[in-house]
């Protein structure tokens, strides 16, 4: 065999065929699926649909008189999903305009073949929007606005100026809101940096699309400026109630000075001042919230919020509310708040403190105050004692109502002596309600015959996990005047009055909020808010037991399971629902009256 | 789609065989450009007249690119390699007419074969 050496060349030779599979190139044109052109006398909006497979990285649209594009302007389109918008400021009516988008997707760019639309002026479908100058340039604000001439035939939905330090901004940057419909408005730039130059234009948004009026530049001075009074807007008013109601403001711009006061004045005549009944709320920019309280009810008042710098006082656009009609008044005995118990809205007036009784007088009374309770005191239980006991076996009303114990200071251990009407299966307002201890007049209490009652078990559950109330609180434990217990909250409560801490929590600690006698009178008491203190029981005929640190109150209703039970309800320091105890043990009494 | 390019190919964006370029689809135009290069040196055994075989080892450089619409090409790194290449074929003469077939890999990773015609004397 002979040997030769040879050399091979080879210049970019694919003489027959690969061996490796090669992958086959797709080319997507990127396509528009909707272009739409809305205009007003002056602007264009033009906003296109397109479908391509990755993100364009942006779309040059360039605006021309001419189709050679001699004079030219080009507007940056934001960019959402699939869809691009562009527009255009300083047009003309009846005039043909040539227009093309350059789309890049962070590769390379391609250019579109040009479009033209006619502004037509009898075809305008945009508002006309006129940016104001801008004046009252700071450090950090600036104050703009605009003048919407024509809705474009369709309502002005929204307006307000946006602003950039790139030109041509648009609503994707920052901006104002100020409202609805046609005609002039005054626009506020917060959160400016200093010493910056800016871009600002109006705008005005329909359901056709929004429209841009021209865009003025401006630079932000280098601290404070002219200092000028704040500028500040006034909330809506709502928690209405006979007495108070809550309302506030949002100070935007301090005026270049330091906002020393704000809050909100009212009064029953037009264009309240400072001078008005009014509330301090804080100082310095921002939202505030105001309580108006002491209200008269059934009247109309005029509000405005305020706020003050060294320059003066200026005021939000004044609101007007009425309040609602006054509660009526609780009668003697009662707790001046409402309290719903059922899902038929029934409410009541709880007592004014836990049933006591006299046995050497036989008298009935309310304790002076809620937190009172006898205590120890009980077990000196008799039929002749001269002092007070405020613990009660079920059903002791002292009518002879069929039990063999009826009497208050019956002390039997046996459950079968405290069956309602001499029957297990009856509950305390079966019959004609004899057996409740409301049945009784009470001395302080209106001493009338059988207006108070005791609140059923469905009742007592409606009231503590169901009921709804404005503050959306039923109730709170707490130490109120040094004693424990749990506060129920009325319907009209609201949070401003005394911010509860653990509302509507089961297992918290009475310490969760303290609550000193002064406070308790001024602020809970007076707005409706009812006690039930944590007054032990009695057990096993005459001990004592719990005083201070749980509370039994009893429901009208038997035990439908065990008949030597009665339901209550219960709370301690780690607990609170409703329960099931002996009824031949002596727990608190919390009658209640019907609101008429 | 040309498959000589003597003066090589020159590209200025790269992209596999999902064809993006930093996540994004350019703009192609649908024209492929195939390009090789190599340089081959080995020895060649004839078995019997007209039949030889040989057998080389040497450089070889393949680019596989794509045109996008603004001209510029965008190099399927997936497809495209360049380092050692090895060829193996055999040869048969008819007279002074020769018939070559090759079998070449560039990098063991890309693998083709060369038919060949021209004139011995």
């Amino acid at each position: 065999m002979k040997k030769t050496a040879f050399i091979l060349c080879v210049f970019s030779a694919l003489m027959l065929t690969t061996c490796k599979k090669m992958p086959e190139l797709k080319v997507y044109d990127l396509k528009l699926t909707s272009e739409n052109v809305a205009y007003s006398q002056t602007s264009a909006e033009i906003k296109v649909e397109y479908d391509y497979p990755t993100n364009l990285e942006y779309v040059n649209v360039t605006m021309s008189e001419s189709n050679y594009f001699g004079y030219s302007i080009v507007a940056q389109s934001e960019i959402i999903d699939s869809v691009f918008i562009a527009n255009f400021v300083d047009l003309h009516t009846d005039k043909k305009y040539y227009y093309k988008f350059e789309y890049s997707n962070g590769v390379n760019v391609v250019t579109s073949e040009v479009r033209s639309f006619y502004l037509d002026a009898a075809l305008v479908t945009l508002p006309t929007v006129i940016t104001m100058e801008v004046s009252e340039i700071q450090g950090t604000s600036a104050i703009c606005g605009g003048e919407i001439i024509d809705d474009g035939g369709y309502y002005v939905t929204g307006r307000g100026v946006c602003w950039s330090t790139h030109r041509n901004p648009t609503i994707f940057d920052n901006y104002t809101t100020d409202g609805m419909d046609t005609g002039s408005y005054t626009s506020t730039m917060t959160g400016l940096s200093e010493h910056t130059v800016y871009y600002v234009r109006a705008f005005a948004i329909n359901e056709k699309g929004t429209s841009y009026g021209t865009e003025y530049e401006f630079e932000t001075t280098e601290g404070g400026g002219v200092v000028i009074v704040p500028t500040v807007t006034t909330s809506n008013v709502t928690d209405i109630t006979s007495t108070s109601a809550i309302c506030g403001g949002v100070v935007a711009n301090s005026g270049g000075a330091d906002v020393t006061a704000r809050g909100v004045c009212w009064s029953t005549t037009e264009n309240p001042t400072i001078s008005d009944a009014h509330t301090s709320d804080g100082t310095g920019t921002g939202t505030f919230t105001s309580s108006l309280t002491n209200l008269t009810p059934q009247t109309t008042y005029y509000i405005r919020a305020y706020a003050t710098n060294e320059v003066g006082t200026a005021y939000g656009e004044q609101k007007t509310f009425t309040t609602e009609q006054d509660s009526p008044n609780a009668p003697t005995g009662a707790i001046n708040g409402l309290f719903t118990i059922n899902e038929n809205g029934d409410q009541v007036w709880f007592s004014q403190g836990n049933l006591q009784y006299q046995a050497s007088t036989n008298t009935w009374r309310f304790a002076d105050n809620q937190w009172d309770y006898v205590g120890e005191d009980n077990s000196n239980i008799s039929e002749t004692y001269s002092g007070w006991i405020d613990l009660f076996a079920w059903g002791t009303s002292g009518y002879n109502h069929g039990a063999n114990c009826y009497q208050p200071w019956s002390t039997s251990i046996t459950h079968t002596d405290y069956f309602a009407y001499g029957d297990v299966n009856y509950n305390l307002n079966d019959q004609t309600g004899q057996a409740d201890w409301g049945f009784n007049p009470i001395s302080n209490g209106g001493n009338n015959s059988n207006i108070w009652y005791s609140l059923s078990i469905d009742e007592w559950d409606y009231l503590l996990n169901t009921r709804t109330t404005i503050s959306g609180i039923r109730f709170a434990k707490a130490i109120v005047n040094g004693i424990n217990g749990v506060i129920l909250v009325p319907e009209n409560w609201i949070s401003s009055i005394y911010d509860l801490n653990n509302p509507d929590s089961y297992n918290t600690d009475f310490d969760s909020n303290t609550i000193s006698l002064s406070v308790w009178l001024d602020t809970f008491e007076i707005n409706g808010a009812v006690f039930l203190s944590a007054a032990g029981n009695r057990r096993y005929g005459t001990s004592v037991e719990g005083v201070g640190t749980y509370g039994h109150y009893w429901s009208s209703t038997r035990d439908y399971s065990q008949e030597n039970m009665a339901q209550d309800f219960f709370f301690d320091n780690t607990d609170l629902r409703t329960s099931v105890f002996h009824r031949c043990d002596g727990q608190s009494v919390r009658l209640v009256l019907d609101a008429q | 789609m040309s498959n000589f390019n003597f003066k090589g190919l020159s590209t200025d964006f790269e992209c596999g065989n999902d064809f993006l370029v930093d996540g994004n689809y350019p703009f192609y135009t649908g024209k492929e450009v195939y390009t090789s290069l190599s340089a081959i040196g080995g020895v060649m055994f004839r078995l019997t007249n007209p039949i030889a075989l040989r057998i080389g080892v040497g450089y070889g450089i393949r680019t596989t690119a794509y045109e996008m619409t603004d001209g510029k090409y965008v190099k399927n790194t997936d497809v495209s390699t360049s380092g050692v290449e090895v060829s193996a074929g055999a040869h048969y003469r008819f007279g002074k007419l020769v018939v070559s077939l090759d079998f070449v890999t560039t990098n063991f990773k890309y693998y083709e074969a060369k038919l060949g015609f021209g004139m011995g004397y």
